[in-house]
């Protein structure tokens, strides 16, 4: 019995000492906060929002520039501004320049804000595969940046000034935001380009981005307009703006459903401006006599501009002026397949795609001479354009 | 004070010399006799003159009861008794202690000569505090009378909104020595029998020296000590008390303290103040929304920012980001302490600006303001995003209608911050799971502390939080249905579906 008692007491000196043990260990615990080391003080950090990569196939080096952000003072009175500050590392792979920045930036930089990557005209042309690896494998990079091909070297870009005096990358989304408005220049996220990219029957447009340069001004600008091509994970060449365009209109829903685009066509002896929107798309591909595609192009148009008088009160001018916007349309879409099939021999659409999903059995012979049934592939565009607005329905002017 | 148990002796003098001993020192104690012709003691009044109405006493009780006693012939105890019952209730007092008791609770004991038992009669006089508005639960539509020290003066306005004689009220008397009245209410209809049992046995077992406010009953009586989180609602509003009694609740009121219980209680009734019930229903719902994100805000305010800007800064939007690095620049602490530093001065000004008298508390408060606000950001000392962070989150607890609910919450914070400063939106999230884990282990009175919420059916909680137009609701249904006595306690829940007892 009294060795039972004292079993108890000393079960409960046990239990005293173990509840006595957890709290001072959760006291001790408390002063940890904080020194994790994975803890990165949003004061330590530059933040990168746009990359540059290079490369130069003499010396078989890659440039890898970053375009960062850092608060323009230290002193708290004067806060709310950011200055940028470009730096530049170059090394024998990327990751070699990218490790290199370090030597030469105070900062922890963090890339899980960039937006933009832009690729130089070299190493597109010589080395984008390693890029897009590299790209794909660093887990700071967003897939969901946008991937630019630069005339010249991206350094070059990365160091100009815009021409609203905001930061390059607030400058460079402003650029992408307005694409849907014109729909000359088109941007690619990194996502979709390494989706394509390994795909051997397709290739693909993604952004160009260029110096430009206005008679009435003295400085350069940045401009985004027409696009680049890819085929077999290598870039083949420029696009131009109205074949950007195309693209834009043949591309899936995402690309077309907020575009509207203006084209300007002889009418009349007169100079048409009407502002379009595509309300229905449907590209359809047959395998009966030989591979052939259907395009259905369904668009919404208003009157921009009108050089001369029209009579655009009348139902039959209006019909008229339809048609021939479609077939003005109709036209420049053929042109531009012509320059995709012919020219460049680069699936940029992604006809291959849709043969491979609706003929799969047949798909299976035709992949093997792709490239050689792709040139030849029998494309008919049908476009319809229906006028919703007038404006002003006579012009004022020769009355 | 010692109490004997003696019994009432038939000489008067011998009982006066036992009042006078265990009265000495006492020279509030007034004892005043009535004498016979011959001179003989007929009768003795026994009273603390600063309880008693005395005004009253000398006009109307010393008066008729010296003329009954003078002029008509009897038993002097039957006369005394009979004079006595024309004026109020009487208590039979057969044991000293009782007198005492009697005496020390504004009564007057009166002794006859030759009798073995004393007559007591409650003539209060003392000065109470009028009905004034609510301060801590301050409504806009609602009623504008609170709970006062007086027990009768409460249990009176509860009276007047539920006049009906299913409201039962059972006294006690809890305290050796402050022998403080307490008294438990219900409406018999209403209440689950085996909840009642349990209420009452819980207070009836509590041993206590001194009762001075009901928050000591509170403690007593409440199923889980350790949890930070109140398990009773406290409120000062007489029409809440009548809402909870019509939902089939217990209330307890206390001598001396201007705030009753309420048991059981659940964790979001305490998000909801009475005014949801007077307000139209899209504009209440939309204030039970929005407290639960003022919830949510006052606990995981500052922790959720200092996890986002040191652990997950991809989380953070780029714009916001770069207005985030810019107004940090040159703060020489890291953003946990920025966040400490922060919060403690900002529990610092409200413990202050609460306990400095009114004229004084008002400056504090705007100099602490400037303080906290502009001066420790021009100093760079703290970033504006951390004083725009402490200050939501200071605002949001203040939401909080339950002002006990709303401590435990900012109480919390400091651990929550700590984690946050650790490890991040994983520690945080852990966190946030233990919380809900420790609020779904808690029961009121056998009842779930998050009542309305119940995982088995996303309908039924949301009849039961969401609160719709007064015609829909359930009770009202019930009535029309002439089934108004229906609601009783299932599965361990009492709330019924959007109560509206006051519309009835």
């Amino acid at each position: 019995m009294l060795r039972n008692e004292k079993k108890e007491v000393s079960c409960i000196a046990m239990m005293r000492m173990n509840t006595v043990k957890i709290i001072l260990s959760i006291c001790l615990l408390t002063c940890t906060a904080g020194c994790s080391a994975d803890v990165t003080e949003i004061s330590d950090i530059a933040l990168v929002t746009a990359t540059g990569i290079d490369y130069d196939k003499k010396t078989k080096k890659y440039t890898f520039t970053s375009y960062c952000l850092l608060p323009t003072t230290t002193s708290t009175a004067n806060t709310g501004k950011l200055s940028d500050w470009v730096v530049s590392a170059s090394g024998s792979s990327i990751l070699d320049a990218a490790k290199k920045l370090r030597s030469q930036v105070g900062k922890t930089l963090i890339w899980q804000h960039n937006k933009f990557i832009i690729i130089g005209e070299g190493a597109a042309r010589y080395s984008f595969y390693e890029i897009m690896d590299f790209m794909i494998r660093n887990r700071q990079i967003r897939i969901t940046s946008f991937l630019f091909v630069s005339k010249g070297r991206a350094v070059n870009l990365l160091h100009m000034n815009t021409e609203t005096e905001d930061l390059l990358s607030n400058d460079l989304l402003g650029k992408v935001r307005n694409e849907k408005d014109w729909g000359r220049s088109i941007s690619q996220s990194i996502q979709n380009i390494a989706n394509w990219n390994t795909d051997p029957y397709r290739g693909f447009v993604a952004g160009k981005i260029s110096k430009s340069r206005h008679s009435f001004k003295s400085k350069d600008a940045l401009s985004l307009s027409g696009g680049s091509v890819f085929n077999h994970g290598k870039w083949v060449g420029w696009l131009d703006e109205q074949d950007v365009l195309v693209v834009h209109l043949l591309s899936d829903k995402s690309k077309w459903k907020n575009l509207t685009f203006s084209e300007s066509f002889p009418f009349h002896d007169s100079n048409v401006t009407l502002h379009f929107k595509l309300d229905k798309q449907s590209i359809q591909c047959r395998d009966t006599d030989g591979p052939t595609v259907d395009i259905h192009l369904s668009l919404t148009s208003t009157v921009g501009e009108i050089e001369h008088y029209l009579s655009v009160d009348k139902l039959d001018t209006i019909i008229q002026l339809e048609h021939a916007a479609s077939t003005f349309l109709e036209n420049k879409i053929k042109h531009s397949l012509s320059h995709f099939q012919k020219d460049l021999n680069v699936d940029v659409i992604g006809f291959s795609d849709l043969f491979y999903q609706h003929y799969p059995k047949e798909w299976a012979a035709l992949k093997h001479k792709w490239s050689d049934i792709y040139p030849t592939i029998p494309v008919q565009a049908h476009v319809t354009v229906k006028i919703d607005k007038l404006g002003l329905n006579q012009y004022l002017g020769d009355h | 004070m010692v109490l004997h148990s003696d019994l009432i002796h038939a000489s008067n003098e011998m009982n006066l010399n036992k009042l006078r001993q265990i009265f000495s020192d006492n020279e509030s104690l007034v004892i005043r006799s009535l004498m016979n012709k011959n001179g003989s003691l007929l009768a003795s009044f026994v009273y603390l003159n600063i309880l008693v109405d005395e005004k009253y006493l000398n006009q109307h009780l010393v008066r008729k009861l010296n003329e009954d006693l003078y002029i008509k012939t009897g038993p002097a105890n039957e006369l005394a008794l009979n004079t006595l019952n024309s004026l109020g209730t009487v208590i039979e007092l057969k044991h000293i202690e009782a007198v005492v008791s009697l005496i020390t609770d504004a009564g007057i004991a009166v002794m006859v000569e030759g009798s073995c038992v004393a007559y007591g009669i409650l003539m209060p006089g003392y000065e109470t505090r009028a009905i004034e508005e609510p301060k801590i639960e301050i409504n806009v539509r609602g009623p504008k009378e609170s709970f006062t020290e007086d027990l009768q003066q409460n249990l009176s306005m509860v009276h007047r909104k539920l006049k009906t004689p299913d409201l039962k009220s059972i006294s006690y008397v809890i305290g050796q020595q402050s022998q403080t009245k307490v008294m438990l209410l219900y409406l018999e209809n209403r209440i689950d029998p085996t909840l009642l049992a349990e209420i009452r046995n819980k207070i009836e077992s509590i041993q206590l020296d001194v009762l001075i406010v009901n928050a000591q009953i509170e403690e007593l009586i409440q199923d889980n000590i350790f949890t930070p989180f109140p398990q009773i609602f406290s409120t000062e509003r007489p029409d809440r008390i009548a809402t909870a009694l019509g939902r089939g609740k217990a209330a307890i009121i206390t001598d001396g303290t201007p705030i009753a219980l309420i048991a059981p209680t659940s964790f979001f009734e305490m998000l909801h103040p009475s005014e949801d019930l007077y307000e139209r229903f899209y504009f209440a719902n939309f204030l039970r929304v929005l407290r639960l994100i003022c919830l949510f805000i006052s606990l995981f305010g500052p922790a959720l920012y200092i996890s986002l800007t040191t652990f997950h800064l991809e989380m953070i939007p780029t714009p916001l980001m770069m207005a985030f690095i810019s107004s940090k620049a040159g703060i020489p602490f890291p953003t946990f302490i920025e966040a400490i530093l922060m919060e403690t001065a900002f529990e610092i000004l409200r413990e202050a600006s609460l306990r400095l008298p009114r004229a004084v508390g008002q400056s504090v408060s705007i100099v602490g303001a400037l303080i906290i606000g502009e001066a420790a950001v021009q100093s760079g000392i703290v970033s504006r995003p951390m004083v725009i962070v402490v200050a939501m989150t200071g605002i949001a607890s203040f939401a909080i209608p339950s002002f006990s609910t709303a401590i435990a919450l900012r109480m919390l914070r400091f651990p929550f911050i700590l984690i946050a400063a650790s490890y991040g939106v994983f520690g945080l999230s852990l966190s946030m799971f233990i919380l809900i884990m420790h609020l779904c282990s808690l029961q009121t009175f056998g009842v779930p502390f998050l009542e309305p919420v119940s995982f088995n059916s996303i309908r039924d909680t949301l009849m039961k939080y969401i609160l719709l137009p007064v015609k829909y609701r359930e009770n009202v249904m019930q009535v029309k249905a002439g089934r108004a006595d229906a609601p009783q306690r299932k599965k361990g829940g009492f709330l019924h579906r959007n109560d509206e007892d006051e519309y009835r």
